[in-house]
């Protein structure tokens, strides 16, 4: 048995606003609407649609893009949430879908130059003294789910105290006129699960964690927020921008996931689902999480609040799965307003208790090539 | 601090090149030059059909494994075969064609089959589509090291059991730079020595310290290859970016305050190659004509990766 993981520290910035309390915060209400983003104007996209980020203050050229700001400003607040003083022995693990792109986008100052636009984790490690190793995930919108897979085996061989896991996406015009090419755009909002859902909603982020070792955390006294128990990992093998339709792979990532955190699965008690509101996506993961664990689970979706974060979605989830466990509280989804019938599992309107529920949370996140990956997270005993 | 495979019993199989000027690890050597623009013919790999609307990146990945295949070092179909592939430039064709695109035309205009293109991990993901791997699929894009760290990360997904085998590699497709960050480099991991073997005895990476001090992570990782060698002459190759705080003597001293003795193999010409490929193609080089070698790159952020390997053979 490897030696336990736990999250001593939260970050996120998003849509409801700087840091995790906004995001609390928002999870407890109705979700709001999205706004167009006059960023999007001139490139001929007619859904401008988007969950921005408040602020919208440039980095110099050479400290990189919106995507590093969005990550160091997120993985500044984990680590002053943690409290780790000594950061020498820290390392860092993001996962960013497209980095930062603004700096290719923008043709009147163009980066567009090799190597350049997705360095995000060496940018972050370097503007927050980060001594650890350092890696760049980029497995589309599964990137933060595996930085905070990968993050937790470098804990686990021992080479480092500490590692700060990340997401981060920042508005892409690139990425915005591809999903409207593709049709994948809801014209109203993100409502995964709901019969009239027509799409996904992208969403700016960056939401980050501190990982330690559990017994190292408690030696220091540190707040424990949660446990980070394990991962399953697979690949569609399918299609580039379409799932399997019989959800066999995402099965097996959520099956490996209960393997590698040895947890039976009924003792999983909720799931923060990847559930972007595209129909047909919706319909193969909610029949996979009915076929693998019943209707019983409690569901939260974060996606109605903030969007589809590409590489951050998976951390956003996380850092609100995190903040559930440890208030002891499911945010509800009261943006359904009819349930697709199709979908058999239950998504509840109101908050649960977690303590009424089994003790482990599932985080799941799955991306265009196919990248699956599952986490389970706990409740430090 | 670092991040560290010890020495898990983990293997290299079937390296192999597509890259211009080499068709081969022993071909890095011979000077031929990367001078040819009409380099890569991707039927030659690939057969007549199918790969119109794959990127360069992709195609070259694809073809790369295509080789690895071709060697038997693993099997299509074999649902427990893992990919993890380094790049910086995967998605720099089909970023410049979808701005470009927009700014003309604008959304309506981009083609649905290039869509599918906009991510750095599509020639990845391309390569478990076609031979149906299912284990999982990274992509890692650090600049310079992404390679060396694929192989990093690889081994551990070995040792874990979340693979049995894992395609390895490094992929650069940038239209604006020269034809050295075009091609792809590929291996297969394994726990078992089979096709044209190179053992991994040590992998790393770190940020480069301000100051190198006794203890400090570098040092420790360099401390660990050190005790392969037994204070033998080793070849080594250093590629450290612009920018990097620090250069290659200082790097060469470090390894040398622990002992190791190095016989500095000269870049050229494979200094003509960029990106995630150079790193690889260097230990290709080194194992094709030294029969080990240890390769260490530094990026221009500061970020270090390195891998000590030998022939299975030896």
């Amino acid at each position: 048995m490897s030696e336990a993981i736990c999250i001593t520290g939260v970050g996120i910035l998003s849509a409801c606003g700087e840091g995790k309390d906004a995001l609390w915060s928002g999870l407890q209400e109705a979700p709001e609407l999205p706004e167009a983003s006059p960023r999007l104007q001139g490139f001929g996209i007619s859904n401008r649609l988007h969950h921005l980020v408040p602020g919208d203050e440039p980095l110099p050229t050479h400290m990189g893009g919106r995507a590093t700001r969005l990550c160091a400003e997120a993985g500044a607040e984990a680590l002053a949430d943690s409290g780790l003083k000594s950061l020498d022995t820290t390392g860092l693990v993001v996962g960013t879908g497209i980095g930062d792109a603004d700096m290719a986008e923008n043709t009147e100052a163009s980066e567009l130059r090799f190597g350049s636009m997705l360095a995000v984790a060496g940018r972050v490690a370097e503007r927050l003294e980060l001594g650890g190793p350092s890696l760049t995930i980029s497995t589309a919108c599964s990137s933060s789910g595996y930085a905070a897979a990968v993050a937790k085996e470098i804990l686990e061989d021992g080479a480092c105290d500490a590692v700060l896991a990340a997401g981060t996406e920042a508005l892409s015009v690139c990425v915005q006129g591809n999903f409207e090419r593709l049709g994948a755009l809801d014209p109203v909002r993100c409502r995964p699960f709901d019969l009239n859902r027509r799409g996904t909603m992208l969403g700016e982020a960056g939401a980050a964690i501190l990982l330690e070792p559990l017994e190292r955390a408690r030696a220091r006294g540190a707040r424990i927020y949660a446990t980070l128990d394990g991962s399953g990992w697979s690949s569609d093998g399918f299609h580039q921008v379409a799932p399997h339709p019989d959800g066999v792979w995402i099965e097996q990532a959520l099956l490996r996931a209960c393997v590698d955190s040895a947890v039976a699965k009924d003792e999983i008690g909720v799931v923060f689902p990847h559930a972007t509101g595209t129909p047909a996506n919706d319909i193969i993961e909610g029949k996979m999480l009915e076929r693998v664990l019943g209707r019983r689970p409690g569901v939260s979706v974060v996606k109605a609040l903030i969007g589809h974060g590409g590489g951050a979605a998976c951390m956003s989830s996380i850092v609100a799965a995190t903040l559930a466990i440890y208030h002891g509280i499911v945010p509800g989804n009261k943006y359904i307003q009819e349930m697709d019938p199709e979908i058999p599992i239950i998504v509840n309107s109101d908050s649960l208790r977690l303590v009424d529920a089994p003790p482990k949370v599932v985080v799941s996140a799955y991306a265009f090539g196919g990248s699956n990956i599952s986490l389970v997270l706990g409740r430090a005993t | 601090m670092s991040s560290s495979i010890g020495c898990p019993e983990v293997y290299l199989n079937g390296l192999s090149l597509v890259v211009p000027g080499a068709d081969s690890a022993a071909d890095l050597a011979s000077g031929r030059g990367v001078t040819n623009p009409e380099w890569f013919e991707p039927k030659k790999y690939l057969g007549r059909r199918g790969f119109k609307y794959y990127s360069s990146a992709t195609r070259y990945l694809l073809s790369a494994t295509r080789k690895c295949l071709d060697l038997g070092a693993v099997q299509a179909g074999d649902e427990h075969v893992g990919v993890v592939v380094g790049s910086n430039s995967s998605v720099v064709e089909a970023l410049t064609y979808t701005r470009d695109t927009l700014g003309r035309e604008g959304a309506s205009a981009i083609s649905p089959m290039l869509a599918g293109n906009l991510g750095a991990n599509c020639p990845a993901s391309q390569v478990t589509v076609t031979h149906e791997w299912h284990a999982f699929c990274l992509t890692l894009t650090n600049p310079l090291t992404a390679g060396l760290e694929a192989l990093e990360v690889g081994a551990r997904s070995i040792a874990r059991g979340r693979a049995s085998r894992v395609l390895i590699g490094a992929v650069e497709a940038d239209p604006q730079e020269n034809l050295g960050n075009q091609g792809a480099v590929a291996g297969v991991l394994s726990s078992k020595s089979d096709v044209a073997s190179i053992r991994l005895l040590e992998l790393g990476s770190a940020r480069w310290p301000a100051r190198i001090r006794v203890g400090s992570s570098v040092r420790t990782q360099f401390e660990r290859v050190s005790r392969h060698v037994a204070g033998r002459s080793m070849p080594w190759s250093c590629l450290v970016s612009a920018n990097a705080t620090v250069e290659p003597e200082g790097v060469a001293g470090t390894l040398q305050e622990v002992g190791l003795v190095l016989n500095r193999v000269a870049p050229v010409p494979l200094a003509e190659y960029g990106g995630t490929l150079a790193p690889m193609l260097q230990l290709a080089h080194l194992i094709a004509n030294y029969g080990e070698g240890l390769v260490v790159a530094v990026n221009y952020c500061n970020q270090l990766a390195f891998v000590y390997a030998r022939s299975a053979s030896i």
